[in-house]
């Protein structure tokens, strides 16, 4: 470890070292990706994207995603849809030598319900229905190219949310770095 | 024996597929819980309307996804009462909690009534409900371990 960050320090400042530098700095990587996790922070699926920046020399992103899921539940004539949303922030930090990294990360996603009604327009809805808020933390692994292109991920994403508690999760991911 | 292994492989693709199937729907059912999809249901079924058949007691359903399905069946095929939420918990003697293992993870309870002044059970003189009218603890519990009446078991339980 001592070695890559002499590496880190002689890269930025030289040109030569640059060139000749046995491997690049840990903080080096694409700057931005695109994925579809399925499960995960954004609870059923989400399409995200995150942006990745360097500081003390190591790799940090900050994602932001949404899903969206409307499901007509009742087959009677003039039943409405459920609607079930969410949007994921998370901010994480990647450790380890590309393209494996250990996946690190802290976050929140703000869940909304609108429940399904039946066919005289009745609401069946939880104390829940509405906006609410849910903390979310994440511990994976994630595949990320150091000059981009396909990337993947699996991790532990659980869900804690005030009146629901601890939502032991998981969510695998897959999609494009660059 | 070809065939034979090839049905065998078969049916072990299904049973998969089936298996994982259950567990992706038993997974969503969770998180969609989770996001506060589920709700309460009940379907009184004492109060019915015109070509309905009453009946001493109410079924509610806590924690279902399918909660507006659950009323318009109510509806449809009991023409009885539905609504959000729990059965009216006054005049019940006892209920029965349904040993099912529903897919969304909903638990069922019937509530049986004590209709003896019920305003129009004795209107012409002929019985207004339709049997089982529970009269005592005693005959819930009976009704509870009937198993033509809860093919899959159910357990006597109290508001």
């Amino acid at each position: 470890m001592p070695a890559l960050l002499a590496a880190d320090v002689s890269s930025a400042t030289s040109p030569v070292a640059t060139a000749t530098a046995a491997a690049p700095p840990a903080s080096a990587g694409p700057d931005n990706q695109v994925f579809l996790e399925l499960l995960g922070n954004g609870l059923l699926y989400s399409l995200n994207y995150e942006r990745f920046f360097s500081a003390w020399n190591q790799r940090f992103g900050i994602r932001g995603g949404g899903s969206f899921i409307t499901y007509k539940i009742s087959s009677a004539n003039g039943a409405g849809n459920l609607v079930l949303a969410s949007v994921p922030v998370v901010a994480s930090w990647y450790w380890g030598p590309s393209p494996h990294k250990l996946q690190l990360g802290l976050g929140a996603s703000a869940l909304y319900v609108s429940a399904a009604t039946d066919a005289t327009g009745q609401k069946f809805s939880s104390s829940e229905e509405g906006l609410g808020i849910a903390a979310t933390a994440v511990v994976g692994y994630r595949y990320l190219p150091r000059d981009g292109g396909f990337t993947f991920g699996i991790g532990f994403t659980p869900l804690l949310r005030a009146g629901r508690g601890l939502l032991p999760w998981g969510g695998a991911s897959g999609g494009f770095a660059f | 024996v070809k065939l034979r292994a090839s049905r065998v492989f078969g049916a072990l693709v299904v049973a998969a597929i089936a298996n994982a199937c259950s567990v992706v729907t038993s997974i969503a059912v969770e998180g969609a819980d989770f996001g506060g999809a589920s709700a309460n249901a009940y379907c009184d079924r004492r109060y019915v309307t015109e070509g309905g058949t009453p009946s001493a007691f109410c079924q509610e359903v806590v924690g279902t996804l399918a909660a507006s399905q659950f009323a318009d069946d109510c509806r449809d095929n009991h023409e009885a009462t539905t609504g959000p939420g729990l059965c009216p918990r006054a005049e019940i003697i006892a209920g029965c909690h349904l040993d099912e293992n529903n897919s969304d993870n909903s638990q069922v309870w019937d509530w049986y009534y004590d209709v003896a002044s019920f305003p129009d059970a004795e209107a012409d003189g002929a019985p207004y409900f339709a049997p089982p009218v529970a009269t005592s603890v005693a005959a819930v519990a009976a009704i509870c371990a009937d198993p033509t009446r809860y093919p899959q078991g159910a357990e006597l339980a109290f508001p």
